[in-house]
């Protein structure tokens, strides 16, 4: 009898998957992917890209769940995200679940390069397959950097400020390519509705379009094997050998490598799992507005060592750096296997590559524990604690004192220091007066430049006005002694704001 | 061999010394007889320097903003008023106070113990005016006599209304300078003057006036209406 419901049970079922088998083909189409041989000794270092693929997946299903409840427009955006912190029942944790597992997903990326390039797995008939990668590592930093804008608060904007003046940069066309990045001149609604398309629509698909390519190249090409010292690749004859190999020595990918990366996926989704109880969702950090700092703006950790490396290169040589080094450097990572792609895989065999590879992770790593730890980040409490140098505001007009004021409460020395103290960020403002002309003076505070933020309508024309008079006060040389009352040698009168200054701010 | 052991004896030595040191230290800085001698003006003074030095200047003289360290001016607002302001800083002004937008987010009873430190440090014999201070205790201001209040008592110092040139004192009809300041901020520089800049308060010495003159209440709110109406008259 029981035994009976079971063989009807397995018939049943048979008879299912054998239906779905002939219209779908789908087991023949999986089957090969899980019974595809391995080297056998492909064991522990193999395991990053599946663990990377793995929190892409998290990604996907935690972040369609918070597009259902999210908002994409300037004026909700922040308060949904609140809603969903304290009303969505565990909204929290699926919002600290995505920022988690996608910082760990970039770790894991990161990591799977380290590996394919130590091991010189790029190299023949691999070449395509690091190409792919390398599209997706792009992909997956570009995922970080618009979902961080995602959230719409300090760091999103100060994060969004520091690209639009990178790209404002580009000669020529700088000015069109931030108009289409930010939607206009400033950051505002129209920003996040394209970062949201971007960070929704656009990129997940190319992202997963890539997936696909970069399995289906493992599938053809196989898995590369642990390298060893005096095993080169030779184009002519690698596959034939790599074929022999594997068919003697090697394992099917079911069950005996994908053990490896079921415990280490495992042990990495606990991890996370716990940090993201412990340590909760990431942001919203204050609402955006450079007036009011609460928090310390900073991007994100994939990106804080951008941010060094711009505060600490000399401003003369920061735009031919911003517009050079990108280019070059995604083009040499796309031709590295072209570049080499025969030879010796072990890395001891490899010094140079060691050694471009300890230099470079090193200098990545010193880039971003200084910009965790660096004096040039903003000092917090600049603006309320520094006084302005009394020396400063001797024989100021009264618009003038108000654009001290208005540098104390924009927090413009938090950046920048006056008479020695303040921020290191920007540069000194002691004699700034000398350096730049009114209208460069507005230009900069209205729309940011290097790593300063853009003011933009966040600072109305008179308070733009007053700090400008104030700035244009402050030369070395020409402090005047004068005390008041009786000699005001020098007034600027409110006539040298250029009208459109009072006519753009006021829109 | 023997000096690497005595290297090390003396490393450790010294480690053990640092160590007690920053122990004792630790020990006397939490010692409860410590924190009580600390004095409430000098919290108000350590607390004054994070929070309002920036603006009102080094104890409280010489900053962008008015002074602070002025007794008669800490007698005229009066406690409570004191309590208010730095409670929730000047709306529509730049003053963020220990309100939501500062770093202080006091609560009231450090904003009290505050105020009283800042009255015990500053407001000693204080003597306070006999016209009031807040602009919602003056009477309503009339600009057309307010004229000729500016034209008599501050036209020689900032010139003429909306006059663009170099003036001894500078324009305080700039309209971008009044779009910045509040009309208490206005009642209180007349009031008190800037003393340290140079600016008469409303006994005076204001130039072709007898000395012993001084402006009343309702003038004051009269001129500051004049100010007002030369802003909007350039709109
Ligand atoms: C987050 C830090 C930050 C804040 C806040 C900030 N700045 Fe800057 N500022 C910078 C940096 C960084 C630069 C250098 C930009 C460059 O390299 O082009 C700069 C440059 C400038 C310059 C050009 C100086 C020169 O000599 O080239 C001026 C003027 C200026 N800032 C004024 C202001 C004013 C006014 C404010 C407040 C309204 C302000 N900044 C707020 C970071 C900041
Ligand atoms: C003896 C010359 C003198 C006279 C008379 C004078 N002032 Fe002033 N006033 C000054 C000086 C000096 C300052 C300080 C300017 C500065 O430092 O920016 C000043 C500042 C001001 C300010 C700006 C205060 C602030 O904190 O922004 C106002 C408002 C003002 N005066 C209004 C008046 C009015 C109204 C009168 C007439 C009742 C008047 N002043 C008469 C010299 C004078
Ligand atoms: C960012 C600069 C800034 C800081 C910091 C600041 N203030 Fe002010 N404060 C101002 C300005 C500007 C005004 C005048 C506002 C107006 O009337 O337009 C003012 C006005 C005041 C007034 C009223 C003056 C009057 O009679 O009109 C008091 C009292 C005061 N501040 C106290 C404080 C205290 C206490 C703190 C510290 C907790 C503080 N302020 C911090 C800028 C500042």
């Amino acid at each position: 009898m029981f035994r009976n419901i079971k063989m009807v049970g397995t018939k049943m079922i048979g008879g299912l998957l054998g239906w779905t088998e002939s219209r779908s083909g789908a087991i023949g189409f999986v089957q090969p992917i899980l019974m595809h041989r391995v080297p056998r000794d492909a064991k522990w270092w193999y395991v990053f890209g599946s663990a990377s693929l793995m929190f892409f997946s998290i990604q996907v299903v935690t972040g369609i769940l918070l597009a259902t409840m999210y908002a994409p427009s300037a004026a909700e955006a922040y308060s949904s995200l609140q809603y969903i912190d304290q009303q969505v029942p565990f909204g929290w944790m699926l919002r600290a679940l995505h920022a988690w597992s996608s910082n760990a997903m970039i770790l894991m990326v990161v990591i799977h390069m380290s590996q394919v390039f130590l091991h010189a797995s790029f190299k023949f008939p691999r070449e395509l397959m690091w190409m792919v990668g390398v599209l997706l590592l792009f992909c997956t930093l570009a995922l970080a950097f618009t979902g961080q804008i995602m959230r719409w608060d300090q760091d999103a904007y100060w994060g969004l400020g520091i690209g639009a003046a990178i790209v404002d940069r580009v000669p020529m066309l700088g000015n069109q390519m931030r108009n289409v990045m930010l939607g206009g001149p400033y950051i505002g609604g129209a920003t996040l509705s394209r970062f949201f398309a971007l960070h929704v629509f656009v990129l997940p698909g190319l992202t997963i379009a890539l997936i696909g390519a970069h399995m289906a190249l493992i599938l053809k090409n196989g898995i590369s094997e642990m390298p060893k010292p005096g095993m080169v690749v030779d184009p002519k004859t690698y596959v034939v050998e790599y074929e022999e190999r594997i068919k003697k020595n090697g394992v099917p990918f079911m069950p005996d490598a994908a053990q490896h990366d079921m415990v280490f996926c495992g042990l990495m989704l606990i991890i996370v799992g716990v940090l993201a109880a412990y340590l909760g969702p990431v942001g919203p950090n204050g609402i955006p507005n450079p007036t009011i700092i609460d928090a310390n703006p900073r991007p994100d950790y994939a990106f804080l060592w951008i941010f060094t490396a711009m505060a600490l290169m000399p401003p003369q040589i920061e735009t031919a750096v911003l517009l050079i080094a990108p280019p070059i450097v995604v083009m040499l990572l796309l031709g590295l296997p072209l570049i080499s792609n025969r030879g010796e895989r072990a890395p001891s065999r490899r010094p140079g590559a060691v050694l471009a590879y300890v230099l470079i992770a090193t200098a990545l790593g010193t880039l971003t524990w200084l910009g965790v730890v660096s004096a040039w980040s903003p000092v917090m409490d600049a603006w309320t604690s520094l006084p302005t140098p009394v020396k400063y505001l001797v024989g100021r007009t009264p618009l003038e004192m108000q654009g001290a004021l208005v540098m104390q409460h924009s927090q413009c020395r938090n950046c920048h220091s006056l008479g020695g103290e303040g921020g290191l960020r920007g540069p000194n403002l002691d004699n700034v007066g000398s350096r730049k002309s009114w209208d460069q003076l507005v230009r900069q505070v209205q729309q940011g430049g290097g790593n300063m933020p853009a003011y933009g309508k966040n600072l109305s024309s008179a308070e733009t006005t007053a700090v400008v008079a104030f700035m244009t006060t402050l030369r070395n040389a020409g402090a005047p002694e004068s005390t008041i009352p009786g000699a005001m040698e020098r007034q600027s009168s409110p006539d040298q704001a250029p009208t459109s200054v009072a006519s753009e701010a006021g829109k | 061999m023997s000096t690497a052991f005595k290297n090390i004896a003396s490393l450790l030595g010294v480690i053990v010394v640092a160590t007690c040191l920053q122990a004792c230290g630790k020990i006397s800085a939490t010692d409860p007889d410590d924190t009580v001698v600390v004095s409430l003006p000098q919290a108000a003074m350590a607390n004054y320097a994070e929070n309002c030095s920036a603006c009102h200047g080094a104890n409280g003289v010489n900053g962008a903003a008015r002074q602070l360290a002025d007794a008669n001016y800490l007698a005229s607002v009066g406690r409570e008023s004191l309590i208010n302001i730095t409670t929730n800083g000047v709306p529509g002004g730049f003053c963020p106070g220990s309100g939501p937008a500062s770093l202080a987010h006091w609560n009231p009873k450090q904003v009290a113990d505050f105020v009283d430190g800042l009255l015990d440090a500053w407001g000693k014999n204080g003597v306070a005016l006999s016209i009031p201070w807040s602009v919602k205790l003056s009477p309503a201001g009339n600009a057309s006599s307010g004229q000729a209040v500016y034209a008599a008592a501050c036209q020689s110092c900032h010139g003429a209304p909306n006059f663009k040139g170099v003036t001894a004192a500078g324009s305080v009809t700039d309209p971008n300078y009044l779009r910045l300041i509040t009309d208490q901020g206005l009642r209180s520089a007349i009031l008190f003057g800037r003393p340290e800049r140079g600016m008469p308060g409303w006994s005076g010495p204001f130039p072709h006036q007898a000395a012993d003159r001084k402006l009343s209440s309702q003038e004051i709110s009269d001129v500051v209406a004049f100010l007002r109406s030369t802003a909007s008259q350039k709109q």
